[in-house]
This record gives structure tokens, sequence and C-alpha cells, in this order.
């Protein structure tokens, strides 16, 4: 569900590039929200191969190497297909934060909580 | 459930976890210290923009109980104005960095048990954990020695200037605090925070 694509997009920011997301889409002119949704496997790969490539060359990646293929392969693998969401829920729910300063200090209410986990789960 | 409770630690420990962290990442000295790098690029963390979270639930950021992920309102990572995004970066990463057993136990399967702990949680605990991250938080950013020597070059810039500080002088105190805060790329509060922890004012 794009996961492989995205683990393989961030690995290659932080380990060849070593910059963090937002100076890389500060560098390339990306949207970081986009960029953060493609790398956590909440988008899929783009469809359009002047994309991907786009995204290669930000990635440093040369023409040919393996890591061009295993970029390339990765995404049409995934592509097209749908973004998890359903399933996220679980992962989610395994993240779940504990510790934060207030919900405004009262008694946490159970609506609250739901419009909170809706928030992380549409980011 | 066991009832959550911080350990105490005292400010010259919690420094001297901070500043292992940072010779460990290789950020000793730093001035200012790249938080995001160090998040995103050396710990693996994703950091990611959440609309709403200060609105509507007062809430600057979070972080994952498995440490994944830091989630940061979206106005405070969107904001041309870097200093409440990285302290808050650095904040989470404080609870991270102290209070990694809490969270790693707090992994939950449903969102009843969430409700539950979060309901059977102490304020004064919770405020001792929040307090602890907040500490950390500006002794990531600001460490002793860097501050120091931003605190003499910022005294002798003023003097040399024919305007010399007075740090037993509020105002002029803060003047100073924000320059150097600046030089960290953190707020005025926090340099005044620290600063007074490292002894150079008492206000």
């Amino acid at each position: 569900m794009g996961a492989m694509f995205g683990k393989c997009f961030a690995r290659l920011r932080r380990e060849k590039l070593g910059v963090s997301l937002r100076q890389f889409c500060r560098d390339h002119n990306f949207d970081p929200g986009n960029i953060s949704k493609l790398e956590r496997g909440k988008l899929p790969p783009p469809q359009s191969r002047q994309k991907l490539e786009q995204y290669a060359s930000a990635l440093g990646l040369t023409e040919g190497s393996d890591e061009w293929y295993e970029f390339f392969d990765t995404a049409f693998a995934e592509r097209g297909e749908l973004p998890e969401d359903l399933a996220s829920d679980e992962a989610l729910v395994g993240q779940l934060p504990v510790l934060f300063r207030t919900l405004r200090g009262d008694a946490v209410a159970r609506e609250e909580l739901e419009e909170l986990l809706n928030k992380l789960r549409r980011a | 459930m066991t009832v959550p409770t911080p350990a105490y630690l005292d400010y010259e420990e919690m420094r001297e976890k901070a500043d292992a962290f940072l010779v460990e990442h290789g950020r000793e000295g730093r001035c200012p210290v790249d938080i995001e790098a160090i998040v995103d690029v050396a710990l693996g963390i994703d950091i990611v923009p959440v609309s709403g979270l200060k609105s509507d639930h007062d809430i600057d950021g979070l972080i994952a109980c498995d440490g994944s992920t830091i989630w940061v309102d979206g106005g405070i990572y969107w904001s041309d104005n870097p200093f409440r995004y990285r302290f808050t970066l650095a904040h989470e990463l404080g609870h991270w960095l102290l209070h990694r057993d809490l969270l790693e136990s707090a992994c939950f399967e449903t969102l009843d048990d969430w409700q539950v702990f979060l309901d059977a949680f102490p304020d004064k605990a919770r405020s001792r954990y929040e307090f602890q991250a907040y500490c950390m938080g500006g002794l990531l950013l600001v460490q002793r020695e860097p501050l120091a020597e931003q605190v003499a070059a910022t005294m002798a810039l003023a003097e040399k200037a024919g305007n010399a500080l007075d740090l037993a002088d509020e105002a002029e105190c803060r003047l100073l605090c924000r320059r150097v805060g600046r030089a960290f790329e953190v707020s005025e509060g926090v340099v005044i925070r620290r600063g007074r922890y490292d002894g150079h004012w008492d206000f």
C-alpha cells in the first residue's frame, strides 16, 4: 500500500542526502505535507514517470544505478494501490500519545479524544 | 493499571542526559542545535503536521508511544518563525529521552484502554512529566558553554557600542535574552529560564 516505496524514499532522503523532510522540500519546492504522506505510505507513489524522475533526481539518484532501479521498481509495484485507511487505524492505535500537557486540563471527553484521533489519522 | 509515577530528576541530572545525547550525536557546543535534523534524519522519527492541534485541543506537539512519530500543530509547523517548532521538537524528544519507559509501556489496543489510562493519569504526575520535558527541551537547544559564550559576547558588544547592559535590570536582561535567543533560534523565554538555571541572572 505504498509503504515500501515510502520507506525507500525516506531512507534515501535520510541516509543518502542527510536532510530533514522540510529542508528537502524547501530545496526542491515540494509540499512537505504530501511528501510526509508519501513517506508514511499514506499516499501511493505517483503515476507519472516524470514526477518519479523529479523525485529521483531530487534524491540524488543516478540513472541506471541500483538505487535508481530500486526506487522505480518499488514505485511501479505499488502505484495505483489505494493508500492505507482502515488498516492504518490499527497501527495508529498502537502509537497513541499519552504525554500531552492538556486537553484544557479537564477530564478527557470521549468526543475530544475521537476528534484528536481523527486529526492524527488524517495527518 | 499502574499509576504513572515520574522519577524525581534534578536539573543537573537532566543536563547530564541532554549533554550525553548531544555528544552522542556530535552536537556538543553547537549554537544553534539543528534539532530537526537530529529528530528526522539521525533518529528517523517522522515529523507530521496536524491541522487544528493547537486551536482545537491546545496541544503544540505529541510523541507516539512507540517513538516513531512526532505530530506537530500545523500552525507551528508551517510558521515562518521556527522557534516554537524547534522547541516543540525538543520538548517531545525530551519525553522520549526521559520517559521512554512510560511511553513504551503505554501502547494500547483499543481507544477505551487509551481513555481509561488518560482518565487515571494524575494531574500532579502529568505536570511533572511535562516540566521535565520542558527543562529537557531547553537543555537540548541551549547548552551551558555556548550560552555563557553568547551572553559574554552580547555584553561585550553592547559595552563596545556604549550601551553596557546591567543584568540585574530585568528590562535590559530581557533585551539580551532576545538577542541571544536569535542566535540559538529559541524564544526569549527559553533563554531567560536557561540563564536563570545557569546562574546568569535571578529573575
